[in-house]
């Protein structure tokens, strides 16, 4: 590995990986670079809305297909992290729409198959309690849903979710608060 | 922080309850690059030059104060023009009051030396 990819890799610089990537010489390096950089952030904003250790596998791999075939298109105008957790969840969010599609077939209760379905994960360390409290954030519209995520675990600021979804900061908060409210009642209703 | 956040923080405690399989980030990487196609639809554009990138906050200042510089300047050359056409009009009122005087005067047939002596007897 070169000098100047070393000291990308030490450094993080969002620039100097957005230099590798525009240079189709450096592409596929700057790409493994990127991957390397955010894919366990990534996963985790992704496991936290498709809720199964092998869907945010199968997701996060999609994302990161769609941005190799997609960078082409982006013009850096905003911080690589900030387009690719766009893809994500953005992908996690069809993924949970087809999913409640598909559950909602087989199954006369969509809701109920959710915690059971966690409960029977080998990758869920939770109780029954826990099992419940993802269901009712899955249950959460998307927007109330993907502010709660992203503010509640990653600690995001308004401004950046912004960035990725396309929402405005007024109506994160507000979904946001709802979101907190509906969870408050949930262990208030389960005390 | 409001006191539902408080509350459910108390609630859902600092662990997480997903877990991953033992190495799964070590490995990721390497997995997540074979999966891409061989060729990609491209690399990115080329970006805008970086100095230009960085001084965008200067030239948008330096634009403000450029539009507040002018703004000023023509208040303040609006401003003498209306002195100048103020002082125009109070000197045109004034010849115009003097020649009515004049004209006044003329006309009652009287001169300087009757209007000092009306005015030593008022």
């Amino acid at each position: 590995m070169s000098m100047a990819i070393r000291n990308s890799t030490a450094a993080g610089d969002d620039q100097q990986l957005k230099t590798l990537l525009a240079d189709s010489r450096t592409l596929r390096k700057g790409f493994e670079l990127m991957v390397s950089q955010y894919s366990e952030q990534l996963y985790w904003q992704i496991r936290r809305i498709v809720l199964t250790h092998e869907d945010a596998d199968d997701v996060l791999q999609n994302t990161f297909i769609k941005a190799w075939n997609g960078l082409a298109s982006f013009h850096g105008d905003s911080k690589l992290i900030t387009w690719l957790s766009r893809i994500a969840i953005n992908e996690s969010l069809d993924f949970m729409r087809k999913q409640k599609t598909i559950v909602s077939v087989s199954t006369d209760d969509a809701d109920s198959g959710l915690a059971n379905m966690l409960m029977a994960d080998e990758y869920f360390d939770g109780d029954q309690t826990e099992a419940q409290l993802q269901e009712a954030i899955a249950g959460l519209p998307d927007v109330q849903r993907t502010v709660f995520t992203l503010r509640y675990y990653d600690e995001m600021k308004y401004s950046e979710i912004s960035r990725i979804t396309g929402t405005s900061e007024g109506a994160l908060k507000a979904s946001y608060h709802i979101a907190v409210k509906k969870i408050s009642d949930f262990f208030h209703r389960h005390d | 922080m409001t006191n539902e956040e408080k509350y459910i923080r108390e609630k859902m405690g600092h662990s997480s309850p997903f877990r991953v399989p033992e190495g799964y980030f070590e490995e990721l990487t390497p997995r997540l690059m074979q999966k891409l196609p061989a060729v990609g639809a491209g690399s990115m554009p080329q970006q805008k030059p970086a100095i230009l990138y960085r001084l965008r906050p200067l030239l948008y200042a330096a634009a403000c104060l450029l539009v507040a510089v002018l703004s000023v300047a023509v208040y303040l050359s609006d401003d003498k023009a209306t002195g100048a056409r103020q002082t125009a009009v109070a000197k045109a009122t004034e010849v115009s009051a003097d020649a009515y005087f004049e004209e006044a005067a003329d006309y009652a047939m009287v001169d300087n030396h009757d209007i000092y002596a009306c005015l030593m007897n008022d």
